[in-house]
């Protein structure tokens, strides 16, 4: 299943006065893994909320393929195959983690109750065998951190054409955080997913991502491979400095 | 450059001159309209402002700290009903006004005293059995007239000689005035940002000090004051009260200004007030559709601007303004790069920070920032100055126990934290972090155990007497004020130095003044220690997560801490930002005599800057020592690396 490229071309995004992306152009081009780092506030989850259509750029374009996506709602964006990990703890608290988990099957607009959906949670519950112990468990007496999980495992249910990936580790032990970095990684080589992450785990996103783009203060400082940043660490971490 | 920042500065200016010539516009239409109108229609002007005052109370209530009570038309049925029967004994108006407060304090106090405890939906229903019983009493008590009523006075200052209508019209303009100098000044003070704070993040706002109880029923009590004024002067303009004024129609339409107006804009508590005046007048003739227009209208608000008419229309109009002035100043229209100045401005500071291994120049930054110190409260109650203390610890939990729905997420915890160390408290996700600063905190009750700050037992307070003990903490996912900017939702965290009461608020900074600038002074060094400087004037929400974690950081801060609890205040920040935060905490614990919990997944960080590590795996302690040998135990790295 090849994804089509995401082509974020020229935006500029403000706050109010505030300005936090200027001029932006970022390709992740089809079925590659594309990274973006920077300091915090160097205007990453604003690039991503644009992409989903959170956030309206003031000049520039988003599209998808050949499709424009700065023209269409958070919903539609979602529609067409872009879904952005993780929506915080957007998980039902008063379901189980089962269900909350099949629910995913609404998005291709399948019954969530068939076997075929109970089916597709097997290769889940072996890579995070958390979620399984707590299949029964009620979503609310998770940990915040445990809530992360459920909502990215139901998430990459989805099979998005394109995953943009914030901070996959927030708020994860490194086991669980390892585990999550190998299912994306895995619906990349595997659906073909195209994937852009924001990640703080710069090693760990170096050595995933084949383009890497740096933004400081708004501005893209830094667009090409990944291998120059892995060799100049310094040059790197003179990027990451707000 | 230099013609950017101009150009700037003269949009600012326009900004400012459109804001404040609003104020007096309105006060200009207000002393011109007697001038203008017969007097039917002052009357009807003075009925507006008689429901803008009640409006204005009912959105202390309701919009600033999101109690939504349908019982506001009691304290208004009452103004109008203590003035009726006080002038009909022959008790002066101003006196039976008087009475008329102090009547409706004491029944809010006491109704919000029982049902302030409900949660929204079920207060809102109670509040509904307090108009029953008032109309059940005004219908059928001795003294009110029963259901044909009692006559009601004007109230006035005194005579102008241009007409009673036009006596009462300024009494009412002058009133209403107050009510709203008296609304902006208490949104602008600390007893404002408390009523947002309960509204948006009770946990929070508690863990800042703020009673969330005593606050509610603050808000409720003052709310009604204002309905009570209101319904004073309402009595008087329309000369006879009885009950069936004061059901659901009246609570409907405080609503409906409420909804249509915006719920914590003052300027629409008036425009909100004018339409629902002012249109049943011009609807008069659709009688049957009167009703129905209503409805639309306020359906229409809901859809098209729900903050309420009047923010949606100051938007658009201040965006007007934005582009006309950029147009005017065409020159300068490249506004980006005056802003970048002062942004990137920050740049050098911060690097030369993450140079600098001195800490001093920040420890005297932080100095500043600090509040008034009481006696013995700093540093020094430890022989050793700048090491980790002995003798009685900071913290100290025994036994703690919690469940949730019969799972246990914390058995028999307990730990010991002295002055001055930093205690790493890491393990997997559920394995109880932050439910055990959340049973610390008393933001949830333990099942079983014990919590001593400096010997003294905090596991039986509330949570707001717990942060008063100094333990201040962070939240997992940022628990911020919105609506409201950066520097304002630090200023929450000094609630409790700042010590101001409702009076006051309500009298503005001539009475604050000095407090509220001690604590922004304040506010502002703890961002710029944390190196937040830049975001102080921006609203909260438009911060991103990572960085919101770090305000919450700065609001412990300015609080006079003890203990300090993060929970996750590394997550989503890089290495250098980390650097520089834990050379920040360091230093902070070592000038300031505080003790630290830091719960986190990042084991470099950690590692940097704790004295000791304490390990839990499902709900129980599993490591507890020196941080190299607990990470080499066994047991801890097959829990948390599952090698």
């Amino acid at each position: 299943m090849p994804s089509p490229s995401l082509q974020v071309t020229g935006i500029t995004v403000k706050y109010g006065d505030f300005t936090a992306l200027r001029d932006v152009t970022v390709e992740a081009a089809g079925n590659s893994i594309t990274a973006v780092l920077g300091a915090n506030g160097a205007g990453k989850t604003t690039l991503l909320r644009t992409i989903s259509g959170i956030v309206r750029p003031r000049a520039g374009s988003v599209t998808l393929g050949d499709r424009r996506l700065d023209t269409q709602a958070p919903h539609v964006v979602a529609r067409l195959g872009v879904v952005q990990l993780p929506e915080g703890r957007g998980v039902f608290p008063d379901m189980t983690v089962e269900e909350n988990l099949v629910l995913a099957a609404l998005y291709h607009r399948r019954s969530p109750w068939s076997t075929a959906a109970k089916k597709q949670l097997e290769p889940v519950y072996e890579q995070f065998p958390m979620l399984a112990q707590k299949r029964a468990a009620h979503a609310w007496t998770l940990s915040g951190g445990q809530q992360q999980l459920l909502a990215i495992a139901r998430s990459l249910l989805l099979r998005p054409a394109v995953l943009l990936a914030d901070e996959l580790s927030f708020g994860l032990a490194p086991i669980m955080a390892d585990a999550v970095f190998d299912q994306v990684a895995q619906a990349n080589t595997e659906d073909g997913t195209t994937v852009l992450m924001v990640e703080q785990n710069v090693g760990r996103a170096l050595e995933m991502a084949s383009q890497v783009y740096v933004l400081r203060t708004g501005s893209v400082v830094y667009a090409g491979p990944a291998q120059p940043l892995i060799e100049n660490k310094d040059k790197l971490f003179s990027y990451m400095i707000a | 450059m230099q013609p950017a920042t101009l150009g700037a500065r003269r949009r600012t200016l326009l900004q400012a001159a459109g804001q404040s010539s609003g104020i007096w516009i309105g006060l200009l239409v207000l002393a011109a309209l007697p001038f203008m109108l017969d007097s039917f229609y002052l009357f009807v002007a003075s009925l507006t402002l008689a429901y803008a005052v009640a409006s204005l109370g009912f959105g202390i209530l309701v919009g600033s700290s999101g109690q939504v009570s349908l019982a506001h038309a009691v304290p208004f049925a009452i103004g109008a009903y203590a003035t009726a029967i006080g002038t009909a004994h022959g008790v002066n108006v101003w006196l039976s006004l008087l009475i008329g407060i102090v009547l409706s304090a004491v029944i809010s106090l006491a109704a919000g005293f029982v049902t302030l405890r409900l949660s929204e939906f079920y207060f809102a229903l109670a509040t509904i059995g307090l108009v029953v019983v008032m109309q059940n009493v005004l219908a059928t008590a001795s003294f009110t007239g029963g259901t044909s009523g009692i006559s009601a006075p004007p109230i006035t200052f005194g005579s102008t000689g241009l007409g009673q209508i036009v006596d009462q019209y300024f009494t009412i303009a002058a009133v209403t005035l107050l009510a709203g100098l008296a609304t902006r000044n208490l949104n602008s003070s600390f007893v404002g940002r408390a009523f947002n704070g309960i509204r948006d993040v009770p946990g929070a706002a508690a863990t800042c000090g703020v009673p969330v109880f005593r606050t509610k029923l603050t808000a409720f009590i003052v709310s009604s004051v204002y309905a009570t004024v209101a319904g004073a002067v309402y009595g008087g303009l329309i000369s006879v009260v009885s009950p069936d004024q004061f059901g659901f129609n009246l609570i409907l339409l405080f609503l409906a200004i409420l909804i249509v107006g915006g719920k914590v804009s003052i300027a629409g508590a008036f425009l909100g007030a004018a339409a629902f005046t002012y249109l049943p007048q011009v609807l008069q003739p659709a009688q049957g559709a009167q009703n129905l227009i209503f409805g639309l209208a306020i359906m229409l608000t809901m859809l098209l601007a729900p903050d309420g008419l009047w923010p949606t229309g100051a938007r658009l109009v201040r965006r007007g303004v934005t582009r006309i002035g950029s147009r005017l100043h065409l020159a300068s229209a490249r506004q980006p790069a005056a802003q970048l100045a002062p942004v990137s401005g920050v740049v050098p500071a911060r690097a030369e920070a993450l140079t600098v291994a001195d800490t001093g120049p920040h420890a005297r930054a932080v100095a500043e920032a600090r509040l008034d110190l009481p006696p013995g409260a700093d540093a020094g109650d430890s022989p050793v100055p700048g090491e980790t203390g002995r003798g009685q610890p900071r913290l100290e939990v025994s036994h703690l126990s919690k469940a949730f729905g019969g799972v246990p997420a914390l058995s028999d915890v307990s730990m010991q934290l002295r002055p001055r160390q930093i205690m790493a408290l890491i393990g997997p996700n559920g394995s109880g972090k932050t439910t055990m600063l959340n049973c610390i905190t008393r933001i949830l009750p333990a099942d079983g155990g014990t919590v001593t700050v400096d010997g003294a037992d905090i596991s039986r307070l509330s949570a707001h007497q717990v942060a008063a003990r100094g333990v201040r903490r962070t939240f997992q996912f940022p628990q911020l004020v919105s609506g409201r900017t950066v520097l304002e939702n630090v200023m929450l965290g000094a609630h409790l130095e700042a010590r101001i009461s409702i009076v006051a608020a309500l009298g503005g900074r001539a009475f604050t003044g000095r407090r509220e600038r001690r604590v922004e002074d304040a506010a502002r060094q703890a961002l710029e220690t944390l190196g937040l400087g830049r975001y102080a004037a921006m609203p909260v929400t438009a911060v991103e997560g990572p960085t919101q974690k770090l305000i919450e950081v700065a609001r412990c801060l300015i609080g006079q801490p003890r203990v300090l609890l993060f929970d996750e205040i590394a997550s989503g920040i890089n290495s250098v930002e980390k650097g520089f935060l834990a050379e920040r905490i360091d230093s902070l614990r070592r000038d300031y005599d505080i003790s630290v919990v830091l719960v986190e997944h990042d084991l470099d960080f950690v590692t940097k800057i704790a004295d000791s590590m304490l390990v839990l795996e499902s709900g129980s302690v599993i490591a507890d020592g020196e941080p190299s040998s607990v990470l080499a135990a066994p047991l801890v790295r097959e829990a948390y690396f599952g090698a």
